[in-house]
């Protein structure tokens, strides 16, 4: 026997419960006037995205109610549940969108794959002519989009191509930028495999040094560096350091790691005797002095201030740009 | 002779059955919604990363992250009603 819906909540119920047509078209409406009204506040009126949000919600909020009490009290929901079948079998149009979009969302997947193989086939035909400007140019702007796209490449055609236009630094200024567009993705790359470490409590003798080569002048406050533990506990020898060769600490940290968190300083790898090291999100210069980098990653990092064109800066490139994640590079100058 | 019928079937035949199609239909639905807003993400990827302008992936980008943004508020806000109201008049 179908069942009377009388009164507001059983029409309320019935809306939420059964009628699914009154229902989505109300869910239909709303995203739509919803989105557009947000698009609209976010894309064209250059609103902050609080507000688009805000104001969204409050539309959402408003629609709903004003939605289901026209439904409940006007005269056009249901006067039984038998009148409208509550579960009608779902028609062929509805299977054929409903497929589509299955099939769409699954191809979607694949796009980032065949993203990333169109920038390492970029990247290869730029390499195969490293001095040529245009070349550099190209695999500079391929980088800094897949960078900025978070599309992963390999990392072997990343070093091969690399190294070619390390090689033809010095007689081609424009392949030394491409260099270091090449050694800030390598960084953005290791964020996937470095190891995650929770901050370590207690004290150490040691003092860990950084050498900051420039300062960013800016308005914004913000700090310099930040050094921390990491890790936990580690032997004397097996401990992290981070320190200069020419002023070196008598024992290890007894840490397992370092992590240096960038902010508005340039930090220096001349004279730096850095072991077990992650630097995040800094700006890194390297003008080819005496270095000891050992199981030191870059996470995030550019190398806007990499800049001097010698052998050695071009091996610990080469040394960077290296299937192995983390580097170790040794020059006693 | 009466046939003696489980608890699950009659279970199932009663309030179930109709409780699963409903809330499967409408689970299809919201993911059909939330797959093609991911699709759309992706389309501008795609166009960004073919070299179209950075102020017009920017505002396609806004446009998505908005009906993204309506579509979660919405749907969701679905689920939580028809639980909420369904838990409520089974009680009354």
């Amino acid at each position: 026997m179908a069942k009377e819906i009388v009164g507001f909540w059983d029409r309320l119920e019935f809306f939420l419960l059964a009628d699914d047509e009154a229902r989505w078209k109300a869910i239909g409406w709303t995203i739509v006037v919803a989105g557009v009204c947000g698009s609209i506040d976010l894309a064209l009126l250059d609103s902050a995205v609080e507000d688009a949000v805000l104001l969204m919600g409050v539309l959402i909020v408003v629609m709903s109610i004003l939605w289901i009490c026209l439904y409940c009290w006007s005269g056009q929901s249901a006067s039984t549940a038998s009148d409208k079948e509550p579960l009608r079998s779902i028609s062929r149009r509805s299977w054929v969108i409903q497929a589509g979009v299955l099939v769409a969302f699954i191809l979607s997947l694949l796009l980032p794959g065949a993203e990333a193989r169109e920038v390492e086939r970029k990247l290869q035909q730029a390499s195969d002519d490293p001095l040529n400007p245009e070349s550099a140019r190209v695999a500079q702007k391929t980088l800094a989009i897949a960078r900025e796209g978070s599309l992963r490449i390999d990392s072997r055609i990343l070093r091969d191509t690399g190294a070619k236009f390390i090689q033809t630094a010095e007689p081609n200024s424009g392949a030394w930028s491409t260099v270091q567009e090449y050694l800030g993705y390598r960084s953005f790359l290791n964020g996937d495999f470095v190891p995650h470490l929770t901050p370590a409590t207690g004290k150490s003798k040691y003092r860990s040094t950084v050498k900051i080569t420039a300062l960013e002048l800016t308005l914004e406050r913000r700090a310099a560096y930040a050094v921390f533990f990491a890790g936990g506990y580690a032997s004397g020898d097996k401990s992290a350091r981070l320190e200069l060769l020419s002023n070196p600490q008598p024992e290890g940290s007894e840490f397992a790691y370092f992590i240096v968190d960038g902010g508005m300083a340039t930090v220096g790898l001349d004279d730096a005797y850095m072991r077990n090291v992650i630097i995040r999100n800094s700006n890194i210069s390297y003008a080819g002095g005496q270095v000891r980098l050992e199981n030191v990653w870059f996470i995030n990092c550019t190398f806007h201030a990499y800049v001097r064109v010698v052998p050695e800066t071009k091996e610990l490139g080469a040394a960077i740009l290296a299937y192995s994640r983390p580097v170790s590079f040794r020059n006693q100058a | 002779m009466m046939e003696q019928k489980s608890f699950l079937s009659k279970l199932w035949e009663g309030s179930l059955r109709d409780w699963l199609l409903h809330f499967v239909a409408d689970l299809v639905k919201t993911l059909c919604i939330l797959a093609s807003l991911y699709i759309f993400w992706e389309a501008i990827a795609l166009l960004r990363f073919r070299g179209y302008p950075d102020g017009l992936c920017k505002k396609l980008e806004y446009t998505d992250f908005a009906f993204m943004w309506a579509a979660l508020c919405v749907t969701s806000g679905n689920f939580v009603l028809k639980l909420v109201v369904g838990t409520w008049r089974k009680k009354s």
